[in-house]
C-alpha cells in the first residue's frame, strides 16, 4: 500500500484531571489508518474506545481532559496542535462523527431538513472557501478558518471538485438545490419516505430512524474520516442489524475511511478491514482483522474471542476472562493485563507492556502486538 | 458524621429520587452533607453560608443583649446631628442626632425575625395545603374537590404579582408592622403550596409509598412518615433562601407604605429607615446607603448560599455535579495510587490467574 | 399559574431552577429534563406535525382560560375593598348622619343585599369602566388610561435590555462552569436580586446619574412636548410627530430608569438561561453540531441556545411580573409619569380605588404577560402538541 494514511494516530495519551488527581485515559495510542479501509476498534466497557473518538477530532471537553502526550496527524496536520478556533475547519468536510446515542444526537428543536440542510450548506461553503477567502467572506461564515487561511493544508485535500471559479455563496436553505440533496443524502440511507421524514422534529422519529439521519447527515458533509462511536449499541437488536447492513452497504458505495468502534467483536468481524484491540487505555493489538482474529498475538484478544459466544457451538460452556478489569483510576504497574494474563511471566508486572511490535519483522505496518511473549502465543 | 443505627426492618425498601431515611440523626446528617457538598463544590456559597452564620450570630447578640450597640437604638442626640462616618459614628448619625450603626444593628434582628416568620409561616401553612392538594386527589372523592379549589384558589394569588398585592393587602389592612407582616405572608404562602405539591406528586409515585401501601400501612401514616419525610429536604432548601426574598419584599412594601405607616420616627426597619431618610439622601446620604447596603448583603448571604444549594437540587444540574463528585473521589484514589505507584512493587499474578 | 397547568400531572421533579426567586410558581413539569431522555417513538405517527389552524386553537384555549381568572382577580379586588371599607356609606354620608340617610344610602349602593350579590354590582360597574373615583375627582379608569402607556414602554424597553444582556451572560456563565466568569456573573445577577428596588432607583438616581450625565426625571427635559401624544409613549410619540430631538432626549429619559428595572430583575432570566445551558451543553447534539465543522459560537447560539431557551420562556412571564412590580417604586424615584407612580401616589394617599384599579391593571398585565409566554414556549418547543 503506497497511499499516504488519512489518520495517523502517535503515541497518543491523554489524562483525566479532576480535583484531587489524574487518571490516565489512553496511554500511548498509536495507530495508522489507510485511504478506504475501515479501522474497527474493539474493547470492552471503560477501555478508553470513546475517549479515543472524541480525541481525534479534539472534542474531548478541555477542564478534565488533557493530551499529555502525543499527535493526531489528520491528512498531514497535527490536530492536537491546531488552535481551538481552527478545529471547526477540519470537522464536518474533513472528520464526520456518528454518535452512540442516537436519541440525542439530533438537536431536538430543529426539524430533519433543517438539520441535514445545515450540513449541506457547510460542505457547500466549504467547498467554495478558496474563492471567498479572496472575496471576503459571506454574511454565513460557518468556518473562520478557510476565508482566514486560504493557503492552509486544511481544507484543501478534501475539497472534491477542487475551488469553484466563480464568486458565489451557497444557496439559502429554502432553494430546490439544497432540497435535492437533502433528499439525495435521505435516500441513501434508505429512507423510502424522505419528503415525509424531513418536516418532521427528531423526537416523532424511532431511534433506527434518528440513527440513519444522522448517518445521512454526516455523509452530507462527504467527510474524509468517519468516526462510528458505537453506532449500533444503543438499538434494538432487529434495528441494530438494519443499521448494520445499511452502514456495510455504505462502505461500499462511498469508499471512505472510517472507524468502527464497538464492543462487539462480530460486528467488527463483519465491517472492519483492520482492527485494534484496545485495554485499560492501550492499544494492545493493531492489525488486519482476519490475521488479528484468526491468530491472536496478545492474550487478552485471545481470551476475548474465547469468550464469546459462538453459534455454532451452542452448548459448549463459554469462557469467561478471570479477574476484571482494572480502573483506570488504579492501574496494575507492568503490563495492565498482567493479573489477568494465563501466561503472565514474573518480569510481566515489572517491566511496562511494550509498545505495539510487528509479529513478523518484515512488516512492520502489519499485525502488531503489545505483549513481550507475543511469538509463543498458540 | 456519625452514622446512625440500621433503620428497622418494617421499613419499606427505598428507591428512587431519595432513599427513605429514618431517624433524625440521617436527616440531619443527610441535611448537612448537602450543605457540605455544597460549600465544598461553590466558593461563593461558602462565602454566602459564612455572611449567614454571622448575620445569625450578631442578630442574636444584638437582640439578647442590646447593651452592646453603642447608642440605645433611635436615641437622640442634639450635640451630634448630621455627622459623616467618623470612628465615633462609623455609620454618621441623622438629623436628630441618632447612631446609624445603632440603628441599622437594632434592625437585624427585627429584619431576620420578619423574614423567618413569614417564610416559616408561609412552609407551614402552603407547604400543609400543597401535600393535601399533591396527595389527596383521586377522581370524585372529597379530597380531589379540596385539591381543585386549594389549586384554584393558588393560582388566583399567584396571578397577582407579589408585591403589588402585597401592597393592596397593606392598604386594606391598615397602620403598623404586623398588617404588612400579614399582607406578606398571604401573599407569599401559595409559592409553598405549587412548590409542596410538585414535590408530592413525584414523591407519590415512588415505588417504596406503593411497598409501604402494600405493607398496611395507614394512608395518614404514609403521609405524615413518607412523603413529608422526603419533601422536606427540597422545601427547607428553598425556605433558607426566601427568607432574604421576603426581606426585600417586605422592605420594598415598608418603603411604599411608609408614608401612611410612621410618619414621625424612623422605626427599627431597615426598609422603613430608607424611606424615612430618603427626603435627606442628598445631603445626608449615609443615612439612605446603610440601612440599605444593610438589606443588600442581608439578602445576598442568603441568596449565595442559596444559588449553590439550589444548583445541588436541580435535577438538571444534579447529573453533573454528582459525577463531578464521583470523578473527583476516584481522583483522590487515583492520585493516591499514582504518588505510591513508583515505590510499590508489582504484586504477583493473582491466585485467580494462575488457574 | 391558571394558564400554565395544562392537566395531567409534572412528568419530573419540580423546578428547582427558578424557584430561587420565584419557588413553585411555575409548574414543575416544564423544566425537567425534556431533553435527552425521551421515551423513544416507534416509527413516524401520522397525527403528528403542526398545522397553523392548531396554532390558532393553542391560543384561543388559552385565551378562554382567562375568563375565570379575571373574575377571581376582581373578587379578590372586591374583598380588599370590603375589607379597608367594611361600609363606605358611613363615609360618604358621613358618621353622625342620621340612620335612616345611611339605608337609604346602603339602598341606592346595592349595600344591603348579599355579599356575592354586591360582587356581581361590582363586577358590573367594573366591566362598564367604572373603575370608582379618585380624591381628586378624576375618574381611576380615565387616569390609567393615561398612564399605561408609559409603564409599557418602561417595562418593555427593560424587557429588552434584560433578553440582550441577561440572556448572553448566563450563556458565558455556563461555557465557564466554576471558572471566574460564571462566578462574577452569578454575583452580578444575585447581587441585582439582593438589591431592593427603592435603593437600587436612588443610588441610580443619585450616584450613577450624574456621571453618566442622564436625565433622571420625566420623559422629556422639557415637558409638555411641543407635539400631541396620541400613544403616550415617549418615543413613539416624538417619533409620529418628526421631532428627532425630542426623540433622541426621550430615549435619553427611558434609559436609566429601564437599566435600573432590568439590572434588579436580570437575575432570573441569567439563572435560568446559565442552568439549562450548563444542562444541554454536554449533549450529544451540540457535540454533533460540532462535528458538522460549525463554528464554536454557531454551536453555542443556534444549537444549544436555541434549546436552552425553552426553559427561559418559562421565566419570562415571572419576569415581567417583577418588572411590573418594580415600576411602583422606579417610577416614583424618577419621575416617570406611569401607572406604577399613580399606584405609588394612590397607595401614599390612602387612595382605595385607585390602589386597586392599579393592581387590577398590573396582574392584567401579568397575566398576560405569562399568556405570551406560554404561548412562546409552545411555539418553541416542538414537543408541545398544538391540539
Amino acid at each position: 500500500m503506497t497511499d499516504a494514511p488519512v489518520l495517523v494516530v502517535d503515541d497518543l495519551s491523554v489524562d483525566y484531571e479532576v480535583a484531587a488527581g489524574r487518571f490516565h485515559a489512553l496511554s500511548n495510542v498509536s495507530f495508522e489508518m489507510l485511504p478506504g479501509r475501515v479501522t474497527g476498534i474493539v474493547g470492552e466497557t471503560g477501555c478508553g474506545k470513546s475517549t479515543l473518538a472524541h480525541a481525534i477530532p479534539g472534542l474531548l471537553p478541555s477542564p478534565p481532559a488533557r493530551i499529555r502526550s502525543g499527535k493526531v496527524v489528520f491528512q498531514g496536520t497535527d490536530l492536537t496542535a491546531l488552535p481551538r478556533w481552527k478545529l471547526p475547519t477540519v470537522r464536518g468536510t474533513g472528520i464526520g462523527m456518528v454518535f452512540q446515542e442516537p436519541l440525542n444526537s439530533l438537536n431536538p428543536a430543529y426539524r430533519v431538513f433543517d438539520q441535514v440542510a445545515e450540513a449541506i450548506r457547510v460542505r457547500r461553503l466549504r467547498e467554495k472557501g478558496a474563492v471567498r477567502a479572496r472575496s471576503g467572506g459571506g454574511p454565513f461564515d460557518y468556518s473562520r478558518g478557510p476565508a482566514t487561511t486560504p493557503t492552509s493544508t486544511i481544507g484543501r485535500p478534501f475539497l472534491p471538485g477542487g475551488p469553484v471559479e466563480e464568486r458565489m455563496r451557497s444557496p439559502p436553505v429554502r432553494s430546490p438545490e439544497i432540497r435535492t440533496e437533502v433528499l439525495e443524502a435521505l435516500r441513501l440511507v434508505r429512507i423510502n419516505d424522505p419528503e415525509t421524514i424531513l418536516r418532521l422534529y427528531p423526537h416523532e422519529l424511532s431511534g433506527g430512524m434518528r440513527q440513519r439521519i444522522m448517518i445521512a447527515q454526516t455523509l452530507a458533509e462527504r467527510p474524509s474520516l468517519l468516526i462510528a462511536d458505537e453506532p449500533t449499541s444503543a438499538l434494538d437488536v432487529t434495528i441494530q442489524a438494519q443499521v448494520l447492513t445499511l452502514m456495510k452497504e455504505l462502505i461500499d458505495e462511498i469508499r471512505t475511511s472510517i472507524l468502527f468502534i464497538s464492543h462487539d467483536l462480530g460486528v467488527i468481524a463483519e465491517m472492519a478491514d483492520d482492527v485494534g484491540v484496545m485495554y485499560a487505555g492501550r492499544v494492545i493489538e493493531f492489525g488486519p482483522v482476519a490475521s488479528v482474529f484468526e491468530h491472536p498475538r496478545h492474550p487478552y484478544t485471545r481470551a476475548l474471542l474465547r469468550a464469546a459466544p459462538d453459534r455454532s457451538k451452542a452448548d459448549g460452556p463459554l469462557e469467561s476472562i478471570p479477574g476484571s478489569v482494572p480502573s483506570l483510576a488504579r492501574l496494575p504497574g507492568g503490563c495492565a493485563f498482567h493479573p489477568r494474563c494465563v501466561y503472565a511471566r514474573p518480569n510481566c508486572g515489572e517491566n511496562p507492556g511494550p509498545s505495539l511490535r510487528p509479529v513478523d519483522p518484515a512488516d512492520p505496518l502489519g499485525h502488531r502486538s503489545a505483549c513481550w511473549y507475543a511469538a509463543e502465543i498458540p | 458524621m456519625t452514622v446512625p443505627p440500621a433503620a428497622p426492618a418494617s421499613s419499606p425498601p427505598s428507591a428512587g429520587r431519595a432513599p427513605l431515611s429514618v431517624g433524625r440523626a440521617r436527616r440531619v446528617g443527610r441535611g448537612l452533607r448537602l450543605l457540605y457538598r455544597t460549600l465544598r463544590i461553590n466558593p461563593l456559597s461558602f462565602a454566602g453560608f459564612v455572611l449567614v452564620v454571622l448575620l445569625g450570630a450578631t442578630g442574636l447578640v444584638v437582640w439578647l443583649v442590646p447593651s452592646v450597640l453603642p447608642y440605645p437604638a433611635l436615641s437622640i442626640n442634639l450635640n451630634a446631628t448630621n455627622l459623616a462616618p467618623s470612628w465615633a459614628h462609623p455609620f454618621g448619625t441623622d438629623e436628630l442626632g441618632r447612631d446609624l450603626l445603632s440603628n441599622v444593628l437594632a434592625g437585624l434582628p427585627v429584619d431576620l425575625a420578619i423574614g423567618f416568620t413569614i417564610a416559616g409561616g408561609s412552609l407551614l401553612f402552603g407547604g400543609a395545603l400543597g401535600v393535601v392538594a399533591g396527595y389527596y386527589n383521586r377522581p370524585r372523592s372529597l379530597g380531589a374537590v379540596a385539591s381543585m379549589v386549594i389549586l384554584r384558589v393558588t393560582d388566583l394569588f399567584l396571578a397577582f404579582p407579589a408585591l403589588i398585592l402585597a401592597l393592596a393587602f397593606t392598604i386594606a389592612l391598615g397602620r403598623g408592622l404586623y398588617p404588612i407582616v400579614l399582607a406578606v405572608f398571604l401573599t407569599w404562602w401559595p409559592f409553598y403550596v405549587r412548590l409542596a405539591r410538585g414535590e408530592v406528586l413525584v414523591v407519590k409515585n415512588q415505588p417504596y409509598i406503593a411497598a409501604a401501601r402494600a405493607a398496611g400501612v395507614s394512608e395518614g401514616r404514609i403521609v405524615l412518615r413518607h412523603v413529608l419525610r422526603n419533601i422536606l429536604e427540597p422545601l427547607m432548601v428553598y425556605f433558607t433562601l426566601d427568607v432574604g426574598t421576603v426581606i426585600v419584599t417586605f422592605s420594598t412594601v415598608a418603603f411604599v407604605t411608609h408614608g401612611i405607616q410612621y410618619p414621625v420616627t424612623p422605626p427599627v426597619e431597615w426598609g422603613a429607615m430608607v424611606a424615612y431618610y430618603e427626603d435627606y439622601v442628598t445631603y445626608l446620604p449615609w443615612t439612605v446607603l446603610f440601612p440599605g447596603i444593610a438589606i443588600f448583603v442581608t439578602v445576598l448571604a442568603f441568596s449565595l448560599l442559596g444559588d449553590g444549594l439550589r444548583d445541588v437540587l436541580d435535577p438538571r444540574t444534579r447529573q453533573s455535579m454528582i459525577q463531578v463528585g464521583s470523578a473527583a473521589r476516584e481522583g483522590r484514589v487515583a492520585g493516591a495510587f499514582v504518588a505510591g505507584s513508583d515505590e510499590e512493587p508489582p504484586g504477583p499474578p493473582g491466585p485467580e490467574a494462575s488457574s | 399559574m391558571l394558564l400554565r397547568s395544562r392537566g395531567g400531572q409534572p412528568s419530573g421533579p419540580p423546578g428547582y431552577g427558578l424557584s430561587l426567586f420565584y419557588g413553585g410558581r411555575l409548574p414543575a413539569f416544564r423544566c425537567g429534563p425534556r431533553y435527552g431522555r425521551s421515551a423513544p417513538t416507534r416509527g413516524v405517527d401520522s397525527t403528528l406535525g403542526r398545522s397553523r389552524s392548531d396554532l390558532v386553537w393553542f391560543i384561543g384555549k388559552r385565551l378562554l382560560l382567562l375568563i375565570p381568572l379575571i373574575i377571581g382577580v376582581t373578587a379578590i379586588a372586591f374583598i380588599l375593598i370590603r375589607i379597608a371599607f367594611p361600609d363606605p356609606c358611613v363615609i360618604w354620608v358621613g358618621g353622625h348622619a342620621k340612620s335612616s340617610a345611611i339605608a337609604a344610602c346602603r339602598a341606592a349602593f346595592g349595600l344591603n343585599q348579599p355579599i356575592v350579590a354586591q360582587y356581581f354590582i361590582y363586577l358590573k360597574q367594573f366591566l362598564a369602566g367604572n373603575w370608582g373615583v379618585s380624591p381628586g375627582g378624576i375618574p381611576v379608569a380615565t387616569s390609567i388610561a393615561e398612564y399605561f402607556p408609559a409603564t409599557l414602554e418602561l417595562v418593555i424597553t427593560a424587557l429588552l435590555l434584560i433578553v440582550l444582556v441577561g440572556i448572553p451572560i448566563g450563556v458565558i456563565a455556563a461555557q465557564s462552569s466554576g471558572r471566574w466568569p460564571d462566578h462574577l456573573v452569578r454575583i452580578f445577577y444575585l447581587g441585582g436580586w439582593a438589591t431592593p428596588t427603592y435603593l437600587g432607583a436612588i443610588v441610580a438616581v443619585i450616584f450613577v446619574a450624574p456621571y453618566l450625565g442622564l436625565p433622571t426625571s420625566g420623559m422629556y427635559s422639557h415637558s409638555p412636548p411641543p407635539f400631541p401624544q396620541p400613544t403616550h409613549l415617549s418615543v413613539i410619540d416624538a417619533l409620529l410627530a418628526g421631532n428627532l430631538p425630542y426623540a433622541g432626549n426621550a430615549l435619553l429619559h427611558l434609559l436609566l430608569p429601564a437599566a435600573t428595572l432590568a439590572l434588579l430583575n436580570m437575575g432570573i432570566v441569567t439563572r435560568m438561561t446559565r442552568s439549562s445551558m450548563l444542562a444541554v451543553l454536554p449533549l450529544d447534539y451540540v457535540k454533533s453540531a460540532r462535528m458538522k465543522g460549525l463554528s464554536e459560537f454557531l454551536v453555542t447560539y443556534k444549537h444549544a441556545l436555541r434549546t436552552a431557551l425553552i426553559s427561559t420562556t418559562t421565566v419570562l412571564g415571572i419576569t415581567v411580573a417583577g418588572l411590573l412590580s418594580g415600576t411602583v417604586v422606579v417610577e416614583e424615584v424618577f419621575a416617570w409619569p406611569g401607572l406604577g407612580q399613580f399606584a405609588y401616589d394612590a397607595i401614599t394617599s390612602s387612595n382605595v380605588p385607585g390602589t386597586v384599579g392599579a393592581a387590577i391593571i398590573f396582574t392584567i398585565g401579568a397575566v398576560a404577560a405569562n399568556l405570551l409566554a406560554d404561548i412562546l414556549y409552545g411555539v418553541l418547543d416542538p414537543k408541545v402538541e398544538w391540539r
